[in-house]
């Protein structure tokens, strides 16, 4: 927030904001909350071992080794071999990379796609409010996971394809929180102020009222990003997401179900990686939320 | 009251609209030239150019459009395909699939999601209230397939005490229908008891810090007379509402878990039917969904507005 | 509607409870891999939907499995001198399901419309015959306009099963594949779309006595697990397409009985040989299918029970030529084709892959194992239905693994895929020499010289390699061990005749 004061540039007209010290109590009340706090460490460590998967991996996520299918844990291979003969942890670890980026862009997407319009509907309101907002609550109507399905049926399967078909089906939501948000900031004195001296609705859309909603809506952010993680690992489930021999968890997921009864285990991890990534990401969101707006 | 609803009902008319253009407009996003898919692998060019004209692929979207709302409002959906079944009678079969099941799992929610809240509430701060927290948190973070995929494991591969799938309707044998929903039931009804859990934890907080609350328990009434009278019943009316306000998620859920376990709803008719490029299904599922969402809202605001004497005072 | 709707589906929740409570004896449940599409021979599409018509209705013959042909409607058949016409001599006093009467006019109309309707799918497979005679009321004749060799074969399929007439006049040709009516032993009772069809045992049909249950449901269950799951918790009799890789285990189940049963057909690369690029010189071609271990792909992806191979035809059959064996892997010699072909290395390669797990699994097999040879090859996965559609616009390089699923004569497998007008050939191979072999396969009506021709197909299609067969896949049926008598057709479908279940 430091740097969005300095970005007033000299001469304009300070505009009073929340004081800094108000950042500061929210930081003290996010790092005294224990499970925000966990959350931050899983999410830390997620993108630590995404980052890093080709130093930490122990062998190639793509190299097969017929002789050595479905194997059992080992010392070898730490959550055993597929159907193909790869490395279960190797595969693991380059699926957090699937699943992570998939999370930040999808929600990059929503975000873009859905701020701008919220905002636009709520500052200025009237009939452009009226047509924007039915056509987000009509989109809100079909169900997330049935549009996304469709939508990237209609793309093609890859990854990206997955990523921008969560993310346009995901983007009302930010539109609607967006609005909401600006509709509670524009009354504020600051911006009337803003608006008194004449400065243009793009100027106070983009400098005042963003950046005073943006504290909710990365909240909003925290927590889509674990449902797109959920999302993309179910398009990649039903083969819609990355595509092979690229390792992406759903896929993993849709792979070991064929083998459930020859390898149970083969099932355990790809699941237990997403649950972790998104519960990391859903106790970081709400620690977030508790230490913006501590009344719960 | 009247008023009220009349207004509800008016802003949903364009929302409606909006929905079955969108809808309407998945067909030309879907790939693929339906004409070559109906005439099949061998069909030629002028076969293809009559199923066009039969169709009425080549009239403009906007005339596509208007016979396709024109054809449900008769209650004609179309005829599939694939299996030359009409799709009305179709999605008729598959609503009692998907409601069982999003009974059932509206039902679980409900039983773990509301003690649990409670619980939780009444301990605030306390170690029931952590366990209950790490528990909800864990409920919504969890993928509903995975754990559809584990409970197979278990339930169906290792012990063989229920079937891995499939489904059997209630008035053809109540016990094989219990036993072939409960683990879909608990599946799509986990992230739902989550949400039911935090949602009956705060809003007891919230009531149990009312005057009222206070008053009757200054006034000596025991402890769970209190609780239950007075705080939980005023509690039920937000739950109520959220719970109604979940149909969305459920319906949701409901794809993933039809999948998962070979339930032949209408959330895997969808699957199925964009798989298939049946692009008439896909549109009619999602087309009633969306409708029945915003039928869902509207009785969520209805309900809201009935038990908010305050709301009604104001109207 | 809705009320007449409801009313059938309480009548029919009462009349199953009633059987339920009768005891389970009298319903055969069998778990489809697939939702069929429209139940009528004329427009079938899917290998399930076959399935389901040949528990309900009899065709005019059928295939024994050892693929001898098999008398069932027509009684008994016999090709005049010249081989252009075939006179049938029909089952007398067999009705239709709706009780309308099975004769000689029936079958021709039946033929007619498999030949004429629009949206027929068999037409190309029996584009021979020039008319068809109904001279006496159970006497049919065929006429071809040149020896036809495959022709019988195709009676013994889908072009043999015949639907009344008076049911297509009501229902509509269009609309017949919801309600299909045709003769044999179990008529269509309901179908609920992606759960199940129901059919039930016809009273008063001629062999009623052999048919030991009285209905039979069909369940589609597409997941493989969930079809085995429910097998083995006794919710499914008999399930169909086993996973091949679950076998080993399956087979230690005291209570499941796993039978493979050895079918003619063929899994295979196609190649687009329109589009321009290394793929379009046969040598590239050559170097990709020595870069293939066909044994290891067997081994790993279906735990070594399906058969490798590298013909049209599987190698314990008489059509496939022993002059043409099957090439082992040879690395270097790969590299040695692509040398000579001139082309740069690494060769770029994409595969389409239709979405299903084994079929993915063997994809990226052939990746891993044509990377060793100087390959770049990608694989592109998309649902089943798209990959139709790309191929259909030549909108690729490569398809696979795919093929035909069941064959009664390798006419079936053969000619659609390799003939330059064949309705399969999305190679777009168009080889004179190929076509005109595959033309004498059709009109060679003697059986020992027919095989040979066969296996000059195996050998020219081999050389020119429009297409790159890998494996053969045979039909794995797994089921209630108390199921007795099972038995099935030539290429691989169910016979309940005189099956029963033990106490």
């Amino acid at each position: 927030m430091s740097v969005s004061v300095s970005s007033a540039g000299p001469g304009k007209t300070r505009i009073p904001r929340p004081a800094q010290s108000q950042f500061a109590l929210t930081f003290r009340r996010f790092v005294r909350n224990r499970a925000a706090l966990a959350g931050l460490i899983i999410v830390g460590l997620f993108a630590i071992l995404a980052i890093f998967a080709p130093l930490i991996a122990p062998q190639d996520p793509t190299a097969t080794d017929w002789g050595a299918i479905r194997q059992s844990p080992s010392l070898a291979h730490l959550f055993g071999t597929d159907e193909l003969g790869r490395d279960v942890f190797s595969r693991i670890l380059y699926g957090a990379r699937a699943s992570l980026l998939a999370g930040f862009v999808s929600v990059l997407i929503s975000f873009g796609v859905g701020v701008p319009l919220g905002m636009v509907a709520g500052y200025f309101g009237g009939f452009l409010d009226t047509v924007i907002m039915r056509i987000v609550d009509a989109f809100l109507a079909i169900p997330f996971l049935i549009l996304a399905i469709a939508l990237a049926a209609f793309l093609g399967p890859s990854l990206s394809n997955a990523m921008i078909a969560i993310g346009i089906s995901f983007a009302p939501v930010f539109a609607r929180l967006a609005r909401a948000q600006t509709m509670v900031v524009k009354v504020e004195e600051y911006i009337e102020a803003a608006r008194s001296i004449g400065a243009p609705h793009s100027v106070i859309l983009s400098r005042h009222v963003f950046v005073n909603i943006l504290p909710p809506l990365l909240v909003q952010t925290t927590l889509a990003i674990a449902t797109a993680i959920i999302a993309e690992a179910a398009l990649g489930f039903l083969g819609l997401g990355q595509q092979p021999p690229a390792p992406s968890w759903g896929s993993m997921l849709d792979n070991a179900r064929a083998s459930l009864l020859i390898a149970p285990t083969m099932a355990i991890y790809p699941g237990v990686a997403i649950f972790l990534t998104v519960l990391g990401f859903n106790l970081l969101g709400d620690g977030l939320h508790d230490a913006l707006d501590p009344k719960d | 009251m009247l008023r009220f609803l009349a207004n509800r009902v008016l802003v949903a008319i364009p929302t409606l609209v909006l929905i079955s253009i969108i809808v309407f407009s998945l067909q030309q996003l879907l790939p693929g030239d339906p004409a070559l898919i109906i005439g099949g692998g061998e069909a030629s060019p002028e076969v293809i150019a009559a199923i066009r004209e039969e169709y009425g692929f080549n009239d403009p979207l906007v005339i596509q459009y208007f016979h396709w709302i024109g054809d449900i409002f008769r209650g004609d959906f179309g005829v599939s395909y694939r299996t030359r079944q009409p799709i009305g009678p179709m999605i008729l079969d598959k609503i009692p699939v998907t409601v069982t099941l999003g009974a059932a799992a509206m039902l679980f929610s409900l039983v773990i999601g509301i003690p649990l809240g409670i619980l939780a509430a009444l301990g605030k701060g306390k170690g029931w209230d952590h366990a209950v927290t790490v528990f909800a948190m864990s409920g919504i973070s969890i993928p509903n397939f995975w754990l559809g995929i584990m409970l197979i494991l278990l339930f169906a591969v290792k012990l063989r005490w229920l079937p891995a799938g499939g489904f059997v309707p209630f008035t053809e044998d109540p016990i094989g229908c219990l036993r072939s929903i409960a683990m879909p039931s608990v599946v799509l009804g986990t992230a739902l008891a989550a949400a039911m859990m935090r949602h009956t934890r705060s809003a007891m907080l919230n009531i149990l810090q009312q005057d009222y609350v206070r008053t009757a328990r200054s006034k000596g009434l025991a402890e769970r007379v209190v609780i239950v009278r007075h705080a939980f019943l005023n509690a039920l009316v937000p739950i109520i509402t959220l719970a109604t306000l979940q149909f969305g998620t459920l319906l949701a859920g409901a794809v993933l878990t039809e999948q998962v376990f070979s339930i032949p709803g209408l959330g895997k008719m969808v699957v199925d039917s964009v798989f298939n490029r049946e692009y008439q299904a896909v549109q009619a599922v999602t087309l009633l969904s969306g409708v029945a969402f915003v039928a869902m809202n509207l009785l969520a605001d209805i309900l809201y507005f009935w038990a908010n004497p305050k709301l009604r005072a104001n109207r | 509607m809705t009320n007449a709707l409801l009313s059938r589906t309480a009548l029919a929740a009462i009349f199953l409870a009633g059987f339920s409570a009768a005891g389970s004896a009298q319903d055969l449940s069998i778990a489809l891999a697939d939702d069929p599409d429209a139940l009528d021979p004329v427009t079938n599409r899917t290998h399930v939907g076959i399935t389901v018509m040949g528990v309900m209705c009899d065709g005019l013959l059928t295939t024994d499995e050892d693929l001898n042909f098999v008398p069932v409607l027509a009684e008994s058949w016999s090709w005049s001198d010249d081989g252009l016409a075939l006179t049938m001599n029909l089952r007398q006093g067999v009705s239709f399901q709706d009780g309308s009467p099975f004769n000689a006019d029936a079958v021709k109309a039946g033929l007619e419309r498999a030949l004429n309707q629009p949206d027929s799918q068999r037409a190309a497979d029996i584009s021979s015959i020039s008319s068809v005679e109904a001279p006496g009321e159970y006497e049919v004749v065929v006429n071809v306009s040149e020896p036809s060799a495959q022709l019988l074969s195709k009676f013994a399929e889908r072009v043999g099963i015949i639907f009344s007439p008076t049911a297509i006049e009501e229902t509509g040709a269009a609309d017949i594949g919801a309600a299909p009516v045709c003769a044999g032993p179990y008529a269509f009772d309901e179908r609920v779309a992606q759960d199940r069809i129901v059919v039930t045992k016809v009273e008063d049909y001629w062999n009623a006595d052999a048919y030991a249950f009285d209905t039979v449901t069909f369940r589609v269950m597409p997941d493989d697990s969930v079809r085995l799951a429910n097998l083995q918790s006794g919710d499914v009799d008999i399930m169909e397409k086993l996973d091949p890789s679950n076998v080993d285990v399956v087979e230690q189940d005291p209570n499941i009985t796993v039978e493979p049963v050895a079918v003619m057909n063929n899994q295979a690369l196609m190649y687009n040989l329109e589009q321009d690029g290394p793929f379009a010189s046969a040598d590239v071609r050559n170097a990709f299918e020595l870069s293939l271990d066909r044994n290891a792909i067997n081994q790993v992806a279906f735990g070594g029970r399906y058969l490798a191979g590298n013909q049209v035809t599987p190698p314990n059959s008489q059509y496939y030529d022993p002059a043409t064996p099957m090439p082992e892997r040879d690395v270097e010699g790969a590299k040695a084709l692509l040398e000579q072909a001139g082309v740069e290395m690494p060769v770029e390669f994409e595969i389409l892959v239709p979405n299903r797990p084994l079929s993915v699994r063997v994809a990226q097999m052939m990746q891993a194992m044509s990377q060793e040879a100087g390959f770049a090859t990608e694989l592109n996965v998309v649902d089943f239905a798209t990959t139709l559609q790309m191929t259909e616009d030549g909108n690729f390089t490569a398809w696979g693994p795919i093929g035909p699923q069941f064959a009664n004569d390798p006419d079936a497998v053969a000619f659609q895929v390799l003939h330059s007008t064949g309705s399969r050939n999305l190679s777009r191979y168009y080889s004179d020499e190929m076509d005109a072999l595959l033309e004498e396969t059709r009109t060679q009506t003697d059986p020992a010289e027919r095989v040979e021709v066969f296996h000059q197909v195996a050998a020219l299609a081999a050389a020119d390699e429009p297409v790159t067969y890998l494996y053969h896949m045979p039909q794995i049926y797994a089921y209630d061990s108390a199921i007795e008598g099972l038995t099935y057709t030539g290429d691989g479908f169910l016979r309940l005749e005189g099956v029963t279940r033990a106490e």
